[in-house]
């Protein structure tokens, strides 16, 4: 299959290279062989895959930005950007006592737990030290009980 | 909660951990902790030597992730010596106290694209990398008492 990069007389061998051999540094050096003022935006998105495929995720992030920056309109970049994006504080808040009283009782029922068969290995679903379900396959499970934000799904050999 | 000799904050929230292997009976033991992703409460372990979070499909499909909404890229995840195609999306990540204050950060997380029969999830939770995920928080442990300290860098 000819890509992208093969298209135009291959310039991205090396960081294709360096993608299926997964190895960061030979990508962060193939980079610095490009002239990448000729680069399409279609060639910076693959260049950001690359990156990502290579484990040189920070150069990933970098070239993100980049071609972001001059092609600014588009929306797979802004997506890369967005995603690679350094984490960022939300905030804080105090300790809820409702909230740790809960985690209490459900540590309590696995720890109670630990040792029986019934349950090693499997998905469990419990809410404030009560046991809703249990199953082995996790999407059984939550189709049974469903998304409710004070069911905690876990397994007992996490033990937490 | 913990302090630097001069009195600089290092951590404001603390909560219980488990140190447990990641399969049953098996000998990857990891530091387990109790998060909550986009306000909903799962089970996760730290990998410094990871990158990102990784999402189980499982937890995606509770969360609403959408491939469509999210950055795809193929061959994206080495994930135990396989390649997984996956897709990136921002999530909400909550350190919660049981003493001190909750934490939340918003981070990059990646869901490997399977399907449920797949059951890529029935082995294993949320995993918390460094970079890009942890690396805005200062953390310790205490082996002695199974506390893990947290709080925000400066």
């Amino acid at each position: 299959m000819t890509t992208i990069a093969e298209s135009k007389g291959n310039p991205f061998a090396e960081l294709e290279a360096a993608a299926l051999a997964h190895h960061p540094h030979h990508f962060v050096k193939a980079r610095q062989a490009i002239d990448w003022s000729t680069i399409s935006v279609e060639d910076y998105s693959l260049a950001v895959r690359l990156a990502f495929q290579a484990g040189a995720v920070p150069t990933a992030a970098e070239l993100a930005n980049e071609g972001l920056a001059r092609f600014p309109a588009s929306k797979d970049l802004q997506k890369a950007a967005r995603v690679l994006a350094p984490p960022k504080v939300v905030g804080t808040q105090p300790a809820d006592p409702v909230e740790v009283a809960r985690r209490k009782a459900d540590r309590a029922w696995i720890e109670a737990h630990r040792d029986d068969e019934a349950y090693w290995g499997k998905w469990l679903a419990l809410r404030s030290g009560e046991l809703l379900g249990a199953s082995s396959s996790f999407t059984e499970l939550f189709e049974r009980i469903g998304r409710d934000k004070e069911v905690y799904y876990t397994k007992l050999n996490w033990g937490c | 909660m913990l302090y630097f000799k001069k009195g600089e904050t290092f951590a404001t929230g603390a909560m219980q951990y488990k140190y447990e292997p990641v399969t049953p009976n098996g000998t990857d033991f990891r530091v387990h902790l109790r998060v909550e992703v986009d306000e909903i409460p799962t089970p996760a372990f730290v990998d410094t030597g990871g990158m990102y979070l990784l999402c189980p499909p499982g937890l995606a499909r509770q969360l609403d992730l959408n491939p469509e909404d999210g950055w795809q890229v193929e061959h994206a995840i080495l994930f135990r010596g396989s390649r997984l195609q996956g897709t990136g999306h921002r999530v909400s990540l909550t350190l919660i106290a049981d003493e001190g204050e909750d934490v939340k950060v918003e981070v990059t997380a990646f869901v490997p694209d399977t399907s449920p029969e797949q059951e890529w999830e029935s082995e294993f939770p949320c995993i918390l990398g460094l970079y890009l995920c942890l690396d805005l928080l200062r953390f310790a442990i205490d082996p002695a008492a199974e506390k893990f300290y947290f709080g925000f860098l400066a």
